[in-house]
């Protein structure tokens, strides 16, 4: 038991042989990240594949776009031709036959609105007259 | 124009060109020329300020200028604060901002000038709606329009009957008793010709036409005999019905009004016009006007106070009744 104790001992150095013989402190290096693997190049097969796909979802978003250009457009359409329709019909509905009594531009709706006819007895013959303007 | 027409003992006619027509008055025979001259001197203002078809015109430069407060003359601020109260008094129907409407329907020059026949309009282009007047900023006290961007003025007949009433006026002002003044068929009357108790006045129909004893007031027609043409093959007319932007179809042939004033008149009988035979009537009696209704297929519908007179058919000459009775129809 003594001879494996006095064996280990020489086997290890002493304290402060390990202090003189340590090296000085570096600072600690970052860890190299691996280096990436060469990117592998696609087979043509795949390639072609790719491009197909690609090819197919550009017509099918050029569709779509063209269909929601269109719909939009016919929608405009639609919202004009009704907003006339319904200005129309809501002028109408709401008994707006263009009698706007607070307007003040006709006077009084009694009476004969300032105007006034006279007995015409016999005929005449005219002396000027209103035509198409 | 007038040359047909009797002229009344005592009085003498008076005659010029103005406003794309021409203008007539009946005046006392010994100051018929100095009242003639006052008259033609309004309308020459009146035009130079307010005419579309002048591009150095009053109006025309506040339509380059619309989305800007602009200060005008005081004739302009008149006239356009006139329109809006017509405006406002027949929710819109008569609308003085359809400028780019009627433009867009060919109506684009002097109607003189304008070709019977033009090419379609364009196919993808949406007719505009009317009610852009609502939009117009007025200080009447300043004198300042902003009209909405984009947006342009077309008075038309509302102003020439204001010049009408206007000439009256100066008439008056200026010692006459007694004046009719007529501007293209929107005529207004003051005082009576001597020996007589009213003006007779032919009014017309879709085949004849009547002659009305107008003792005061104003007359004004508005139909398509006259005004209209072709774009692209398509009837086009000048009365335009704002709630389409298009030109109105509305079944009739021309509406007469008679009014207290000639501007009251031309608007009475163009709203009227776009309404149609029912609408029409019932607005000019809600208003208590007189006024007839000549429907496309020439029969009529008098309305208030407006004289039941037999038909003068065409051939015969103004004021000598054949007895013929275009079919009269009730909205009764």
């Amino acid at each position: 038991m003594m001879e494996a104790n006095k064996r280990a001992a020489m086997a290890r150095p002493p304290a402060d042989s390990l202090r003189v013989q340590r090296a000085p402190a570096r600072p600690a290096q970052p860890a190299r990240p691996p280096r990436p693997a060469a990117p592998r190049r696609m087979p043509r097969v795949e390639a072609l594949a790719l491009t197909h796909r690609l090819k197919r979802r550009l017509l099918v978003a050029s569709l779509g776009t063209f269909a929601l250009l269109v719909g939009l457009t016919a929608q405009h359409i639609t919202g004009v031709t009704s907003a006339a329709a319904s200005s129309s019909q809501s002028q109408q509905s709401s008994g707006d036959d263009g009698n706007n009594q607070s307007g003040g531009f006709f006077g009084s709706p009694s009476g004969s609105g300032g105007s006034s006819f006279g007995s015409g007895g016999g005929p005449s013959s005219a002396v000027s007259g209103t035509s198409t303007s | 124009m007038d040359a047909d027409f009797a002229t009344p003992a005592g009085l003498k006619r008076v005659e010029f060109a103005a406003m794309g027509t021409t203008v007539s008055l009946l005046l006392s025979e010994d100051s018929a020329d100095h009242g003639g001259a006052l008259v033609r001197a309004l309308f020459e203002e009146w035009e130079q300020a307010l005419s579309r078809f002048r591009p150095e015109s009053e109006l025309s430069r506040l339509n380059t200028r619309a989305g800007e407060p602009v200060i005008v003359s005081p004739l302009l601020c008149a006239v356009l604060e006139t329109s809006l109260r017509a405006a406002a008094a027949t929710q819109g129907l008569y609308d003085p901002t359809l400028l780019r409407q009627i433009i867009a329907v060919g109506y684009s020059a002097s109607f003189e000038t304008l070709p019977a026949d033009q090419a379609p309009a364009d196919f993808f282009a949406v007719p505009l709606l009317g009610g852009a007047w609502r939009q117009i900023a007025l200080d009447a006290a300043q004198r300042r329009v902003t009209l909405p961007p984009g947006v342009g003025l077309d008075f038309g007949g509302i102003a020439k009957g204001m010049a009408v009433d206007a000439a009256i006026a100066q008439l008056m002002d200026a010692g006459f008793t007694c004046a009719l003044v007529n501007a293209g068929g929107d005529l207004a009357v003051r005082g009576l010709p001597p020996a007589m108790d009213a003006w007779p006045l032919s009014v017309p129909g879709r085949d004849g036409g009547w002659t009305v004893p107008l003792a005061t007031g104003a007359l004004a027609t508005s139909g398509i005999a006259r005004r209209r043409w072709r774009q692209g093959g398509v009837l086009r007319h000048h009365l335009l019905d704002p709630r389409t932007g298009e030109a109105a179809m509305s079944g009739l042939w021309s509406v007469s009004a008679a009014a207290g004033q000639c501007a009251q008149a031309e608007v009475a009988a163009k709203v009227a016009f776009i309404l149609g035979p029912v609408r029409g009537a019932g607005f000019l009696e809600a208003h208590g006007l007189a006024g007839v209704l000549v429907a496309e297929d020439g029969s009529r519908i008098p309305v208030g106070s407006w004289p039941r007179l037999p038909l003068e058919r065409a051939s015969s000459p103004p004021g000598t009744a054949n007895g013929a009775t275009g079919a009269e129809v009730s909205t009764r």
